[in-house]
């Protein structure tokens, strides 16, 4: 199996192999793992198999196929992918009618040449950071089964670290593509609010949602980064920014960016290797400046509360009619959020302003922020405590703790895997003031080239 | 009665409300939005909006300005 996006598409554009043997690799490689992982919900087969003989027929004639030329991918399961239910991790949507066409960002990794080969498992309708999921079952870490994944992407982060598929996409409302990027050992990309069309995906949270590729390699997650930008009418909130491409840019080296560690609200509330794993990282790219951004704490608990409003909203039909089919934590999650104050969500929304406000002061100082992406190593399957720094903590919610503020601001930030001789993987996160995905992926991929990060792939 | 709702609104700014209060709250809103709220539910919504309203208790102290709706609006650009 060839490793990486990158080389896949470099390889069936040099014609040295074809598509077709790629696809039959792949499904052999997701029929062998995933018994044991669960990233999996639906194995589009047939579909990948008839698109591979199409482009193999192209790559005859004589057809570039792309930036992306046959390479497989999968999508979490809130994507729309045609002819299937959208069921976004939930048994309530099992029943909906087909999508009638696949989601934009999977028409748009496609038209690059890419080739999707299935949905991948995620907590209920994306309310989660573990993908424990109750109807389909836990996704299982890689590196270790008997751990979590995260989520809400977990099934994404998990079949790139076994190796089923070198890029999958994610949804990020709070975290949920940073933190099962980070339990996995993966890299994953959540771009800033606005950058990416969310068209054809179940949302969670109207204001707070994105999508993101998440890779083997810092080049991969840019190939599908670049792949997925444009204009579309069909998200509402799509931002008129013109194609931005980070993949030219990454060897560009960081020479021009004004980098800082997180302290405050980014050094506490952490184990010692967390906060390590952030200092190695910082030091490795002589980074001394340390800044806070004031006012994380504030937003983190504000972006809990606009989080079960809003979720609540979009599911509101189905927790009048359906509410026992609901996991019963998700269930009792929305249903406080549908009864709750309305003046409770203008202060929290008040909250988000005065915190975006005080965050991009920051950024007129630095460019780039390095934080640790998650408090913890992957916790058990099932735990609901854990002693970090002295606290007892409830990991399903802590997961999300330095993920959480960053994207409740809309800044882009990226999941960076860092080299340790752990068994389970770190990770940094890198965060950006909006619009600089460039710049983010341009020092990860300096953090890839000292050998300072790289993605924990379970080969074999 | 008149003991209980001075009580209730003192607690009421740190959001530490009675049982008797939330579910006043969430039954008053869930005949509104023509939810039904079965028992064995109750629980599990009582405490998730026990922490809801907590936590709105936390923002927003004196001293801030509150922005307009439309800066607020929930359609939010980065």
């Amino acid at each position: 199996m060839i490793a990486t996006a990158h080389d896949i598409a470099a390889a069936v554009r040099s014609r040295q192999c074809r598509v077709e043997d790629i696809v039959e690799a792949t499904l052999a490689r997701i029929a062998a793992s995933d018994r044991q992982i669960n990233a999996f919900t639906t194995v589009t087969a047939e579909r990948a198999r008839a698109r591979a003989k199409v482009l193999d027929d192209r790559m005859l004639s004589g057809e570039d196929l792309g930036p992306l030329a046959g390479v497989p991918f999968a999508v979490k399961n809130l994507f729309d992918i045609a002819g299937l239910p959208t069921i976004a991790g939930s048994r309530i949507s099992v029943g909906n009618a087909p999508a009638s066409a696949d989601a934009t960002a999977i028409r748009r990794l496609e038209a690059a040449g890419a080739i999707l080969v299935g949905a991948l498992n995620m907590d209920e309708y994306a309310s989660g950071f573990t993908t424990e999921n109750s109807h389909y079952g836990p996704t299982r870490n890689p590196h270790d089964l008997g751990r979590m994944s995260g989520g809400s992407s977990g099934g994404a982060g998990a079949a790139v670290a076994a190796g089923m598929v070198p890029l999958t996409l994610g949804s990020d409302t709070n975290g949920s593509i940073r933190v099962p990027s980070a339990l996995c050992g993966v890299f994953g990309l959540k771009p800033t609010y606005g950058r990416l069309s969310r068209a054809g995906t179940q949302l969670f949270s109207e204001s707070l949602d994105h999508i993101g590729p998440l890779g083997r390699t810092v080049a991969d997650v840019a190939l599908a980064y670049d792949a997925m930008q444009g204009s579309d009418t069909a998200d509402p909130v799509l931002a008129a920014r013109p194609m931005e491409p980070a993949l030219p840019l990454i060897e560009a080296g960081i020479a021009d960016l004004r980098l800082a560690i997180g302290s405050g609200y980014f050094g506490r509330r952490a184990d010692r290797t967390a906060l390590d794993v952030a200092t190695f990282a910082a030091k490795s790219l002589n980074v001394e400046e340390e800044v806070d951004l004031p006012g994380a704490e504030r937003g983190w608990a504000a972006s809990l509360v606009v989080t079960l409003i809003e979720g609540s909203s979009v599911h509101l039909s189905r927790l009048r009619t359906r509410p026992q089919d609901f996991d019963p934590m998700t269930r009792d999650r929305f249903l406080a959020g549908a009864l709750a104050p309305a003046e409770l969500y203008l202060k929290a929304q008040r909250e988000r302003r005065n915190f975006r406000e005080k965050a991009l002061r920051v950024f007129e100082r630095i460019d780039i922020l390095i934080t640790p992406a998650v408090p913890f190593e992957a916790p058990p399957i099932g735990c609901n405590r854990l002693e970090v720094a002295g606290e007892i903590l409830d990991p399903r919610g802590m997961l999300g703790l330095f993920t959480q503020p960053v994207s409740f601001i809309g800044l882009p930030a990226v999941t960076v895997p860092i080299r340790t001789s752990d068994v389970l993987p770190r990770a940094v996160q890198l965060v950006a003031k909006p619009w600089n995905e460039q710049g983010l992926l341009r020092v990860a991929r300096a953090l890839e080239k000292l050998g300072v990060a790289a993605a924990r792939i379970k080969d074999g | 009665m008149r003991g209980t709702m001075k009580q209730e609104a003192t607690n009421s700014g740190e959001g530490n409300l009675s049982d008797e209060t939330i579910d006043r709250i969430m039954y008053g809103a869930a005949a509104f939005l023509e939810l039904h709220l079965p028992s064995e539910f109750t629980p599990g919504i009582r405490e998730n909006l026990r922490a809801l309203l907590r936590v709105g208790a936390t923002l927003n102290k004196a001293g801030d300005t509150p922005a307009s709706f439309v800066e607020i609006a929930p359609v939010f650009r980065a």
